[in-house]
């Protein structure tokens, strides 16, 4: 077999600097030439600007690619995340907290929702947030590490990170170059293909240069030069289920201390976004052009800002995915494999995944056929998962104030979102994937934060003593309370964490 | 096991459980092997391993070993551990298949603590030191079902489960929806109830007799529909592993217990005799015969819906994948555990049965295909059978995850269903489906260092397997069974 020796990735982002890395690490050093060459358009709005709202996952990928959370704090603002928070998406007025957090626990093997459903059935008055350390402890903006010890309910959660997205790329290109990366500095022209196999041959850049690869790394953002303008892998739109087509970007100056939530507001056609990094917020606003005039759009955004620090930005797109991620030699990263809106902030766990997944499937130089199928099939299924949350939270609304609303309320939905959303309704029992993203505790808090209870709770649940069962669901609401108030302040905690240190002796 | 698992979540004072059993129809199984999901169970019910091992003769199970099944000649086991430890982040089989295609000999086993303990007759419980090597692996059970049933049933019984002796000779279907209502008995008793639980064993007394649920027959796959079973006198070391021997006609079963083991032979009718099929049984003990050989018969195949109406069926009334991988009680474990997760209310819900039927199904067929995989990944051509196995068209959920695996060793992982990554990568090596290539980000790594990565692994696994005792010195401390 002849092992691929030059990899070229197109792309001027944080899935460009992130696949540089990532590659960089796996294939070890100076083994394998890896530059990166700009793509036509520059980086792509939505895969970039609202990347820095991160899942859990990220602190184990990082520890993987060699960075230490401190460094990376220190030198990207990034501050701690416990959740997402939503607000005025079920009903105007209404909030919860998708927390990073085990949400209460189970009695005599019965889940915790069905224990708090046969409450509310008996006529108590519920919140899911109570049960949840991440969640009471984002209420009150409060945050520590998780505790090691297993037995202290502050070891019942876990956490992401706030970055600056713009701070992140470049940190992370200054890694792949330190790791042996060749920044090119020049942009994509033209492109060629082998007659034989129509496998990517060589890449031609606007000043002329002539770059060949055995393997080549989409992450152009949604234009996909290469995997679309080259290889026409198609593109499945979604936007009937996600009628979000537009985005205003704008970075405001710290005035409060950093929440450790991304907020999500609902706007009358689509919402508003807050990502808390130290020193200050990168606010978005995403809408629906058939909806919501751009002027307006600009208006109404405008309206909730003060003190913008960078000039605001305005882009397009359409959610959907390529029909194939990996064709021929060349797999797409990022926004030119898949475009979600930031909902959920499941961008950049996405593309790490995506990448561990290229490469546990690296292929050699002949890039066998089976393997880009096994990886297109798992993908396809991940973005599935991933689409049929963010879909959940415009569905699954009471909301009738806007025509969007109404819209998305009464919209056809896909089927697997069909049988989610039965099954949880009818049951409270969770239908998933083999490659679903969102398990169990993150569906149950989306659900149960947009209105939807189940109709019937556990017959097991039933059985149980109520008043017993409500001391017991109380004991855990205490229990959860004081370990939210034993945490310190996240702003001060940060300010510990991040603070430079002495150089060790 | 269902009555013990609901008397366990359910008080009497909330659902009464009733079960009705027959003596006259008796447990199959003259020894039964299992995964280590028993564990699982055993836990979940409370119950003390050791007393649980005496009560039912168990010994410990690390594998199983497959003899002949390639080739003649043949013998590779299946352990319950991973091989190797990862290299820069690449799983070692491909190490050792970059090793093996430049020409090291040494076999995967060397790499498995299990196997070169279960070669040495060895075994201790796994060490809480995840960086010791006698953490890479885990057990299951061999015991005596005829034994684990009355274990079971005094659990149930002393939880409130009243059982009735007597034969069914009536069911009673409501005409509205064709619901079960009620079981007549022999004595002339009449039964009522809200949820049926049909254990009756492969005749499906409730959900084929009474609901004509229908039943996917995959006997195209599996060819085996009959076994002949016969337990004999002990012989030799207590070996802690199941052994299945490939046969002319399908393949002999090997389970030691404390005080004897268990034998048997899954055969294809259509190509073996029935006393044909139990004299070469009886040729192949390795002890004295300690009854009469049995017959049964079955078809290898999903019942269509497991949850039919007001009736959920469990274990062979389920289905049947054959007990080639012991996946009969590790089955019926995963229907009772999706049955108490989707615990049905008196309107029996649709919505609750399609996703309990969606979910038994992954379960069933991902089953089937890891068992269908040693039939067909096979070079064997001396007899019918094999020669069958060998051309057959497999199910294409099978088809594409040996190509990848024949490709570059890559295994299909999935989370819902039995079999991980270890236990594919044992099959497909033991059944010589070798990679052709291997993670070519091996390539950007000197051999020696490779080298030096297996040998020390090759090095630790040797001295921990060497460092336990033997089983039959482990269960005399542990759970022997009283002389």
């Amino acid at each position: 077999m002849t092992a691929i020796r030059n990899i070229l990735i197109v792309g001027d982002g944080i899935a460009a600097w992130l696949s540089a890395v990532m590659l960089a690490r796996a294939t070890g050093r100076g083994q394998v030439v890896i530059g990166v060459a700009g793509s036509r358009g520059g980086a792509d709005g939505i895969e970039n600007e609202f990347a820095g709202s991160t899942l859990p996952s990220i602190g184990p990928r990082h520890a993987a690619l060699g960075l230490t959370e401190f460094e990376l704090m220190r030198d990207t603002q990034a501050a701690f995340k416990l959740g997402d928070e939503y607000r005025d998406w079920d009903v105007p007025g209404g909030a919860y907290v998708h927390a990073f957090s085990d949400v209460g626990a189970r009695l005599d093997a019965i889940a915790f929702h069905h224990l708090l459903g046969r409450l509310r059935a008996a006529g108590q008055t519920v919140d899911i947030g109570d049960y949840s350390v991440a969640a009471q402890a984002a209420r009150l903006g409060r945050f520590a590490h998780p505790s090691q010890d297993g037995n202290s309910a502050a070891s019942t959660f876990s956490y992401a990170l706030h970055l600056d997205a713009p701070t992140y790329a470049r940190y992370l290109r200054a890694y792949a170059e330190h790791l042996g990366v060749v920044s090119l500095n020049g942009r994509l022209a033209s492109m060629q293909r082998r007659a034989s196999d129509g496998f990517i041959d060589a890449v031609l850049l606007e000043d002329g240069r002539r770059l060949a690869a055995e393997f080549y790394l989409d992450c152009s953002g949604a234009a996909g030069d290469l995997i679309q303008g080259v290889l026409g892998a198609g593109f499945e739109s979604w936007a009937q289920w996600l009628p979000c087509n537009s985005a205003l970007s704008a970075f405001t100056a710290r005035k409060t201390p950093p929440r450790p939530v991304t907020e999500f507001i609902a706007r009358s056609a689509g919402c508003q976004l807050r990502i808390p990094v130290r020193q200050g917020n990168s606010n978005g606003f995403i809408y629906s052009a058939a909806h919501l005039a751009d002027d307006e759009a600009q208006a109404a955004f405008r309206a909730t800002l003060d003190d913008v620090t960078r000039e605001p930005r305005a882009f397009r797109f359409e959610q959907g995915r390529r029909r194939q991620f990996w064709s021929h030699n060349c797999v797409a990263i990022g926004a030119s494999a898949a475009v979600l809106e930031p909902l959920g902030s499941a961008g950049l766990h996405l593309m790490m995944s995506a990448l561990t997944r290229l490469i546990t499937l690296f292929p050699d130089a002949s890039c066998a056929a089976s393997l880009a199928g096994e990886y297109n099939r798992a993908m396809a299924g991940e973005y599935r998962g991933v689409r049929d949350l963010l879909v959940l939270h415009y569905h699954a609304t009471r909301r009738d104030d806007s025509e969007f609303w109404r819209h998305c309320r009464n919209m056809q939905l896909p089927d697997s979102l069909e049988q989610r959303i039965r099954l949880f309704r009818h049951r409270g029992h969770f239908a998933l994937d083999d490659e679903d993203t969102f398990m169990e505790p993150d569906w149950m808090q989306v659900f149960l934060g947009q209105g939807i209870w189940p109709e019937r709770t556990d017959p097991l649940a039933d059985f149980m003593d109520l008043d017993l069962l409500r001391q017991k669901v109380d004991r855990m609401r205490q229990i959860v309370r004081h370990a939210a108030e034993g945490l310190p302040p996240h702003e001060q905690y940060l300010a510990q964490r991040t603070a430079p240190r002495p150089a060790p002796r | 096991m269902t009555a013990a698992s609901l008397s366990r979540f359910l008080r009497p004072e909330q659902c009464a459980i009733r079960l009705v059993e027959s003596q006259e129809i008796g447990i199959v199984g003259v020894g039964e092997a299992t995964v280590p999901h028993i564990r699982f169970f055993n836990q979940s019910l409370g119950l003390d391993e050791a007393d649980f091992m005496r009560k039912t003769h168990a010994t410990f199970k690390l594998g199983i070993e497959f003899v002949d099944w390639a080739r003649l000649g043949d013998a590779y086991i299946h352990p319950f551990g991973d091989y190797g430890r990862p290299f820069h982040g690449v799983r070692f089989l491909h190490l050792w298949n970059r090793l093996r295609l430049n020409g090291d000999p040494t076999l995967l086993d060397e790499y498995s603590l299990p196997v070169m303990a279960a070669r040495q007759s060895r075994f201790a419980l796994p060490s809480t030191d995840p960086a010791s090597v006698l953490s890479t692996f885990s057990y299951a059970f061999q015991f005596d079902a005829t034994l684990f049933a009355p274990y079971l049933r005094a659990y149930a019984e002393k939880r409130g489960v009243r059982r009735t002796e007597g034969r069914v000779v009536d069911v009673g279907v409501r005409g509205t929806d064709g619901f079960i209502e009620s079981l007549t008995l022999a004595n002339g008793e009449r039964i009522e109830g809200d949820l049926f639980i049909d254990c009756s064993g492969f005749f499906g007394l409730l959900t084929e007799k009474s609901l004509h649920t229908g039943y996917e027959d995959w006997t195209h796959w599996l060819p085996c529909d009959r076994a002949v079973a016969v337990p004999c006198e002990s012989y030799g070391p207590l070996l802690p592993y199941t052994r299945a021997t490939a046969r002319t006609a399908g393949w002999q079963w090997r389970i030691p217990l404390q005080h004897r083991t268990g034998n048997g032979y899954v055969y294809s009718s259509k190509f073996v005799s029935d006393d044909e099929a139990a004299a070469t049984l009886l040729k192949h003990l390795d002890g004295k015969a300690l009854a009469e050989p049995r017959m049964l018969k079955f078809v290898t195949g999903r019942r269509k819906k497991t949850w039919n109406r007001n009736c959920v069926a469990i274990g062979l009334a389920g289905g049947f994948v054959e007990p080639l991988e012991s996946t009969s009680i590790y089955l019926i474990q995963a229907a009772i555990t999706r049955l108490l997760e989707l615990f049905p209310d008196r309107n029996f819900d649709p919505v609750v049965r399609d996703e309990y039927n969606r979910i038994m199904d992954v379960e069933f067929e991902r089953v089937r295909d890891f068992i269908v995989l040693h039939y067909h990944a096979t070079e064997r051509d001396d007899t019918p059978l094999w020669n069958y196995v060998r051309n057959m068209p497999i199910p294409d959920s099978l088809a594409y995850k040996m190509e990848l695996f024949r490709e570059r060793g890559e295994v299909v992982n999935y989370k819902l269903g039995l079999f991980y990554e270890p236990s594919w990568v044992a099959v497909y090596v033991g059944q010589r489906v070798m990679p052709k290539r291997y993670d070519p980000t091996l390539e950007y790594r000197p051999l020696e260092e490779l080298q030096r990565h297996a040998d020390s692994t090759r090095a630790a696994v040797r001295a921990g397997a060497q460092s336990l005792p033997t089983q039959a010195e482990f269960i005399a401390r542990y759970c022997g069974m009283n002389p």
